[in-house]
């Protein structure tokens, strides 16, 4: 079997002696979209940290690409292709949605002070190119007519368009989602899910997403993980998923009860 | 009557570079630094002892400049790990140290004494009664460059990471920006700026102490950024311009009011003091806040 | 110097400086921000004491009635300014209290001048002491700050108020959940604060002279104190002070010719004792960036 694009090892954390992990382990195949769930404070938020860098973790591994990243700097791993997105959208109060998207573009000339003020010419074409890309970005998901904006000033619902955005400006072949439906309206996470599925589809992007809307797992996702925890609980399909007794009675046991 | 002015304009130019520089850190990439003095004095000082041991002026202000960069970048390490508030206090104690060791080690800096008989610049070739008008020239061509320099910098895609970790240190570092290394470079230029108007002022006065580095003068300049605008480095023009006539003008105020000098001193801090509580309360982002960028269809971003 | 000697002078710089940490660090952990004007609450304090005295009153009721009116001060400063940025990020309220402390320190400059005072009457008597001096002031010093932060422990494990104070440090979102009325507690939180800084800084008068350089020369330090302590830590504020205490007073004692490349006895001048403070603090945050006893973090 190929290596899956990332691949987490047993991967286990403990803050002052509270399990937060233990011994998680995960596949996402590259092209795939993969979700993962759980009740809150089973620990997803916590692997999104240990995976993307932005927490050291105390045991097992992490793997982009085959390459173990545990212990690199987050903006390292992040160059590698792995971009995670945030919960409270990270909203920039004085940069506008155009400048977030500029900013996201990995390589840039001219992001070091001296290439600034000397390569003018060269930082001018390839920015052109960029706003050119940016904008076309926008479009697709619907946020041209706010490009000036402060994206402080946007909805939560477009706040999460923007965090894909640059995630795709970034050039991220892996981008983890952190509850993207969360505070959106019904009629946006529709388009949601379908531009996270194009993305995939055209732009062959692999996604890893946190959710707690099961429409949105459903409809989105082609695999799904529950963690329980701080631990595995299941995995499989949406559809097998739900019908995991252990998965009803830890996860979906309350609504589960309320519906039947 | 143009003695006067002139000497508004130079050190209306002086602080415009110190300015620039601490809104450049502060403004536009979020960086507290409330140890200004500190990096004034080493550009003073620095410039000063090279000057009176033969040195060229432009070399003094250029090592003056350079090495308050070097100890700006310096006071970045511990910026890793610390919360802007452990921050804050460590470049006010920083700031404390320099001054202790201008005033200690007299074997360099002659002590509480300071420096006496700086050179200035360009008076073996203007001829007398010019030199004056020419230091004010030089300070604002220096001024006009360092501005224009740092608006390059400000709309290039350094100054966008900046603006980023300004924003959210995290959205910087989870999209691949090299968060540390941007904040070490922001507080070096910051620096360089704050030495070169240091050591313009030593140049300028041509005596300095360390009686000319006290804490006050961090927060006057910090009153003059927040005047003019967080973020907007031509307004900081403005806050110098309003803060520097305001402290020399109450000089002569004495002639009218008949009020203890003394005492008229400690009421122009109280006014300065209770201008940065207004403008925090009131005007956070100053009397002309950072203008959002627009892009309109077909602009280059790094255009202008 | 001999080591009595040291002790008791550290012991009495931590009296006079823990009155002031504490504050600090309790600023911190309810607000959130570094009080860079806190040691301009010592030197209001320390003026108030002397114009009381000055004005024909006994010692002993002109520094608490300077402290309590500083308290007063304090809590009116809070509500003209604090209060107006409470929800304001960090950096905002920094630059609020750097601003603060320049309008305090001149505005008693404005009013009692720059020269200097002490306090009339305060002729101290010095005894020996196990081999060293100890004058009847610093004894005075420190019973009178041991005193006081007894009575500040009890506040705050014993009565409603300090467990309102620390429900509202640990979480003040759930604090105001449970329906603590929290800008109740915050201004009392100032009176106390305000009242303890002024203790300390008519004590530090008390001990040498009251000049307007008093706020500033402590405040240092009493960051150094708080952040040693762990920030949020109110009895790690005061062991803080001790351990500043005592470094400023040894390192300044030192025979450093013990270092390699020294030629003779070497002694750290006593124009660098306001640095020994800020170096211990860095040392410290680049070693143990949440202090050397845990508080609540300084996030």
């Amino acid at each position: 079997m190929a290596t899956p694009l990332l691949a987490v090892e047993r991967l286990s954390k403990s803050f002052s002696g509270f399990h937060a992990l233990q011994d998680v382990s995960l596949e996402v195949g590259e092209g795939s979209i993969v979700g993962l769930v759980g009740p809150n404070g089973c620990g997803k938020s916590t692997l999104f940290n240990c995976v993307s860098g932005f927490l050291p973790f105390d045991a097992g591994q992490v793997r982009f690409r085959g390459t173990p990243v545990g212990g690199m700097a987050p903006h390292r791993i992040a160059r590698l292709g792995l971009v995670r997105t945030f919960q409270n959208g990270h909203a920039t109060k004085r940069m506008t949605v155009l400048e977030n998207m500029l900013m996201a573009a990995g390589g840039q000339t001219g992001e070091l002070p001296l290439q600034a003020l000397l390569r003018r010419p060269a930082i001018r074409m390839q920015q052109t190119a960029l706003l050119g890309r940016a904008r076309e970005i926008l479009e697709t998901l619907k946020l041209t007519r706010v490009a000036n904006e402060y994206a402080g000033n946007l909805s939560g619902g477009q706040q999460k368009l923007l965090a894909l955005g640059r995630a795709v400006m970034c050039d991220a072949d892996l981008i983890m989602l952190d509850e993207p439906a969360a505070g959106v309206n019904p009629t946006l996470v529709r388009e949601f899910v379908s531009m996270v599925r194009d993305l995939r589809d055209r732009s062959g992007k692999t996604f890893l997403i946190i959710e707690h809307d099961m429409k949105f797992i459903s409809g989105a996702c082609d695999h799904v993980f529950v963690l329980s925890a701080g631990r595995n609980l299941s995995s499989g399909t949406p559809a097998q998923v739900q019908r995991d007794p252990r998965v009803l009675e830890v996860y979906l046991g309350k609504r589960h009860a309320a519906v039947a | 009557m143009t003695d006067i002015v002139l000497y508004f304009a130079t050190m209306i130019g002086i602080y415009t570079i110190a300015a620039i520089g601490l809104n450049f850190q502060y403004g536009i990439a979020g960086l507290i630094n409330f140890g200004v003095v500190g990096f004034f004095a080493i550009g003073a000082y620095t410039s000063g002892l090279l000057t009176l041991a033969g040195a060229p002026v432009w070399a003094g202000l250029l090592a003056g400049s350079l090495v308050a960069g070097m100890v700006s970048a310096l006071i970045a390490l511990p910026t890793q790990r610390l919360n802007v508030h452990y921050w804050a206090i460590t470049t006010v104690g920083l700031a404390e140290v320099i001054r202790l060791i201008l005033l200690n080690e007299d074997w360099l800096t002659r002590g509480s004494f300071g420096l006496v008989g700086i050179p200035r610049p360009l008076d073996a070739i203007v001829p007398a009664g010019y030199q004056t008008a020419a230091f004010c020239a030089l300070v604002w061509a220096l001024a006009v460059i360092c501005y224009l320099a740092l608006r390059l910098l400000v709309s290039s895609p350094f100054g966008r990471v900046l603006k980023a970790v300004r924003e959210e240190n995290d959205l910087a570092l989870s999209l691949g920006k090299p968060v540390f290394s941007i904040k070490v470079r922001a507080l070096a230029i910051g620096g360089l700026l704050i030495g070169l108007a240091g050591a313009l002022y030593a140049h300028y006065l041509t005596f300095i102490s360390p009686a000319d580095f006290l804490p006050t003068v961090t927060i006057i300049m910090w009153a003059m950024v927040m005047i003019g605008g967080r973020g907007n480095l031509a307004a900081s023009v403005v806050g110098v311009a309003v803060v520097t006539v305001f402290l020399n003008s109450t000089r002569f105020l004495k002639d009218v009011i008949a009020l203890d000098p003394q005492m008229i001193a400690s009421l122009r801090m109280v006014v300065i003091g209770l201008l940065i509580m207004a403008i925090v309360v009131y005007r956070p982002d100053g009397l002309f806040p950072e203008r959002k960028k627009e892009f309109a269809d077909g602009d280059t971003p790094a255009g202008r | 110097m001999n080591l009595t000697q040291i002790l008791i002078n550290s012991l009495v710089r931590a009296s006079e400086l823990g009155l002031i940490a504490m504050g600090v660090t309790l600023v911190f952990s309810l607000l959130r921000f570094a009080n860079f004007a806190h040691g301009e609450l010592a030197l209001i304090g320390a003026y108030l004491a002397y114009a009381l005295s000055a004005a024909g009153l006994d010692l002993w009721l002109a520094i608490p009635l300077g402290a309590v009116a500083t308290g007063f001060i304090a809590v009116a400063i809070d509500k003209a300014l604090f209060a107006r940025v409470r929800t304001a990020p960090g950096l905002v309220l920094l630059v609020a209290s750097m601003g603060l402390s320049l309008f305090l320190k001149n505005v008693v400059g404005a009013i009692w001048g720059t020269k200097s005072y002490s306090f009339e009457g305060s002729l101290a008597r010095s005894f020996s002491f196990a081999g060293g001096f100890v004058t009847s002031t610093q004894v005075i010093i420190l019973v009178v700050s041991v005193i006081a932060m007894l009575c500040f422990h009890l506040l705050l494990s014993h009565t409603r108020l300090g467990r309102a104070m620390r429900a509202l440090a640990d979480d003040s979102e759930l604090a105001r959940a449970r329906g603590i009325r929290v800008e109740a507690i915050i201004s009392k939180v100032w009176f106390i604060v305000g009242s303890y800084a002024a203790l300390g800084g008519a004590l530090i008068g008390l001990e040498t002279v009251i000049s307007l350089e008093l706020g500033y020369s402590v405040i240092l330090p009493a960051f150094a104190a708080a952040v040693l302590g762990g920030i949020g830590s109110v009895h790690g504020a005061m062991l803080g002070a001790l351990i500043i205490g005592l470094a400023e007073n040894i390192v300044l004692a030192i025979d450093w010719s013990f270092l390699p490349a020294t030629s003779g006895p070497l002694y750290i001048d006593t124009g660098y004792k306001l640095a020994v403070a800020f170096l211990v603090m860095v040392a410290v945050l680049i070693l143990r960036p949440r202090g050397l006893f845990q508080g609540t973090s300084g996030d």
